[in-house]
């Protein structure tokens, strides 16, 4: 307790010094339009950061990064509801319901509850932060590699039953994202897999630029197949505060999702992507009627990613500040800016760190509240991008994927799979292969081949004894029973089975 | 009917392709875990992923057939439903439909006129960015896509947008994120 008073302590010591709120705002408003730029990540904003706030004192320079990367987690939302094109790979949810929002002339409305949604959702990220920071971190510690490659096989399978007509042709998106991913050096072996001898391909395939290609490229090719269907929907500007109801109606959703959201975002190596997958389909789950239904622009579908995503930013700066382990790659720049700083994150941090932990606490905290104002400035002008007649917005829509791919590393190889990717991608959603499970399967790759072959290495490379380990091990048993539950359930055996023995019974 | 044969050579054709793709990617897999001595094998993962390919390939080529002959036996009314393109790249009555007119339809279906120019100038966009330079070529590509796609009309605003897209890139791209483009 006494712990919790004493960073609560620090966190208000930054009124204090009240420029601190100046660079915030910055930093939040630059991280916000970068975040909504598509192929400018939060990770590109923040590495901006780094270098520019390099020779800075460390709380002003903690202030900007804190506010950009806030910022930039709910900018993604933008050019996810206006494009169709996930300015942020934790704003893929939001393409789902807010698209077809902004296709039905509610853009604005959509922006604006994702503003507020973001907002609620970074507070309770950060009030967990600072309550549950010791508890988490000792949770996360029991999670073994295992069962990290269980969570991260859970979330393809989630994107697989969630998008498309078909969970085989989702599955099949998925394992695509994934070999995608092995494309490269090995990190464990150095061994090259699939380079054809190609220097450009031994660092593998960004993900950004096949994220780019498959959702800007191919959605600007998919509708230019039929442009005398394509109409220009005018855009209700009016009223950009959502309603009260819009706002604060889905609050049991907006709680359950931000839980989501700090639990999944504190697990190493997670973050915001998986969160919000797991947090709209568990809205799906948990409502049974929703006004319109999801998929087809539901309110709900809107406050659950956007909570959820934002709620992470606080989760995942649990393991980094306490086991100094990353929770994403925006939180490995920001562990990377604290060492710049000589600030040494980890276990002692909270106790013999003078005060930086609640530093960090409160900038988390007060980005939020920042979020709240700077999020409601310019939703009429991105609101306005949705009425530009199509044959003017597609075309600019593809320049802004291929500046977008170029800009990762300055390569124009970026440029070309991103073309080759986006056309791929056109004809695979033309067959109803979504591709969310393949931009997922891509982004989680490292992640569960890492953990796989950690296993495997536990279990002395036996198949057997990896099985073994799963059933011996409570957390594991639980991991593995929700997804063969989930698999049985997507692929409707669950269904037939309740079926047969209801007939039964009857 | 003729509109359900295209649909079902479109999504078998496609479904063929994958698997294909599935089991080269296998092929190069097993050979990255030959070639390995570590016990820690690289070939491992993709194997795993490819076998997954090639299973949830088939179960989806299953998925068609199934829905296909779901769709044989179903009501007259009813059958085009799921069977339909979406996006109005029907064969007009009276157009044959069997052999390479059927792939030729097909083929047209997959690949409408507008979209197979885009793609193309897309490529090419992407091929003399380096030659010519990020704005020349940027300017000729957006004058060529928007008065494409608005087939010759409203010359005038094409120009505008064009120009201003440029200035709007140089402005934001290159002063406020420094990146520099090629």
């Amino acid at each position: 307790m006494s712990a919790i008073i004493g960073t609560l302590g620090d966190a208000l010591s930054l009124f204090g010094t009240p420029s601190l709120f100046i660079y915030m705002a910055a930093g939040v408003f630059f991280g916000m339009y970068a975040g909504a730029m598509p192929g400018i990540s939060v990770t590109m904003a923040m590495s901006l950061m780094v270098s520019f706030t390099y020779g800075w004192d460390m709380k002003p320079a903690l202030a900007i990064l804190i506010g950009c990367y806030v910022g930039g987690v709910y900018g993604g939302s933008r050019s996810a509801i206006l494009l169709n094109v996930p300015g942020t790979p934790a704003s893929l949810p939001t393409t789902f319901d807010g698209y077809p929002l902004a296709k039905k002339g509610q853009a604005a409305k959509a922006l604006g509850i994702t503003a507020i949604q973001s907002v609620i959702g970074g507070l309770i990220g950060a009030v967990f932060l600072l309550f549950c920071a010791p508890l988490i971190t000792q949770f996360a510690l029991l999670f073994s590699p295992r069962d990290y490659f269980l969570l991260a096989f859970m979330g393809i399978l989630l994107m697989a039953g969630m998008t498309g007509a078909s969970m085989a042709k989702g599955l099949f998106g998925g394992f695509l994202g994934m070999l995608i991913g092995c494309i490269g050096m090995d990190s464990s072996t150095a061994a090259q897999r699939f380079t054809f001898d190609s220097i450009y391909l031994m660092s593998g395939i960004s993900s950004i630029a096949v994220i780019i290609g498959m959702f800007g490229l191919s959605e600007s090719l998919l509708q230019m197949r039929d442009m005398t269907a394509v109409t220009v929907r005018k855009q209700k500007v009016d009223r950009i505060l959502p309603s009260f109801k819009d706002a604060f109606g889905y609050l049991r959703i907006t709680i359950q999702s931000s839980l989501i959201g700090v639990f999944v975002g504190a697990l190493p190596g997670t973050g915001g992507n998986i969160a919000a997958l797991i947090a709209y389909d568990q809205a799906k789950k948990t409502v049974k009627h929703p006004e319109v239904p999801f998929g087809e622009g539901a309110i709900e579908g809107l406050v659950a990613p956007e909570s959820a995503n934002n709620a992470a930013c606080g989760g995942a700066v649990i393991p980094m500040l306490t086991l100094g382990i990353p929770g994403d790659t925006a939180t490995a720049l920001l562990l990377a800016a604290l060492t710049i700083h000589g600030v040494q994150s980890g276990p002692l941090l909270m106790s013999e760190g003078g005060g930086v932990f609640g530093v960090i606490v409160g900038l988390v905290l007060f980005a939020n509240v920042v979020l709240l104002p700077v999020s409601l400035t310019g939703i009429k002008i991105f609101a306005k991008i949705a009425e530009i007649p199509k044959p003017v917005l597609l075309p600019i829509i593809i320049n802004l994927t291929v500046i977008g791919a170029y800009s990762i590393k300055l390569n124009l190889m970026d440029v070309y799979f991103m073309i080759g990717f986006g056309i791929a991608g056109y004809f695979l959603k033309l067959h109803n292969f979504a591709t969310g499970p393949i931009a997922l399967g891509l982004i989680l790759c490292s992640l569960l081949e890492l953990n796989l072959r950690r296993s495997m290495t536990m279990a002395r490379f036996s198949v057997g004894k990896f099985f073994l380990d799963i059933f011996t091990h409570p957390l594991s048993l639980i991991l593995f029973l929700l997804v063969a539950v989930m698999f049985l359930s997507q692929l409707g055996v669950l269904a037939k089975w309740k079926g047969r023995k209801g007939k039964k019974e009857k | 009917m003729k509109q359900k044969k295209i649909y079902l050579i479109r999504e078998y054709t496609v479904l063929a392709v994958l698997f294909l793709f599935s089991m080269a990617a296998l092929f190069g897999s097993v050979q990255i875990f030959n070639e390995s001595t570590n016990q820690d094998n690289p070939g491992m993962f993709p194997i795993f992923v490819c076998c997954g390919m090639l299973i949830s390939c088939a179960v989806a080529f299953f998925g068609v057939r199934k829905s296909a002959a779901e769709e044989r036996s179903a009501p007259e009314g009813q059958q085009m439903e799921a069977a339909s393109a979406p996006d109005g790249q029907q064969p007009a009555s009276g157009q044959e439909t069997r052999g390479w007119a059927a792939v030729r339809l097909a083929a047209a279906a997959e690949v409408p006129f507008p979209v197979f120019i885009m793609i193309a100038a897309t490529i090419l966009y992407g091929a003399v960015l380096k030659m010519a330079g990020f704005y020349p070529s940027t300017g000729i590509y957006m004058l060529f896509s928007i008065l494409f796609l608005e087939r010759g009309k409203h010359v005038i605003r094409s120009l505008i947008v064009t120009a201003g897209w440029l200035v709007f890139v140089y402005l934001l791209i290159q002063m406020v994120f420094q990146i520099r483009l090629p």
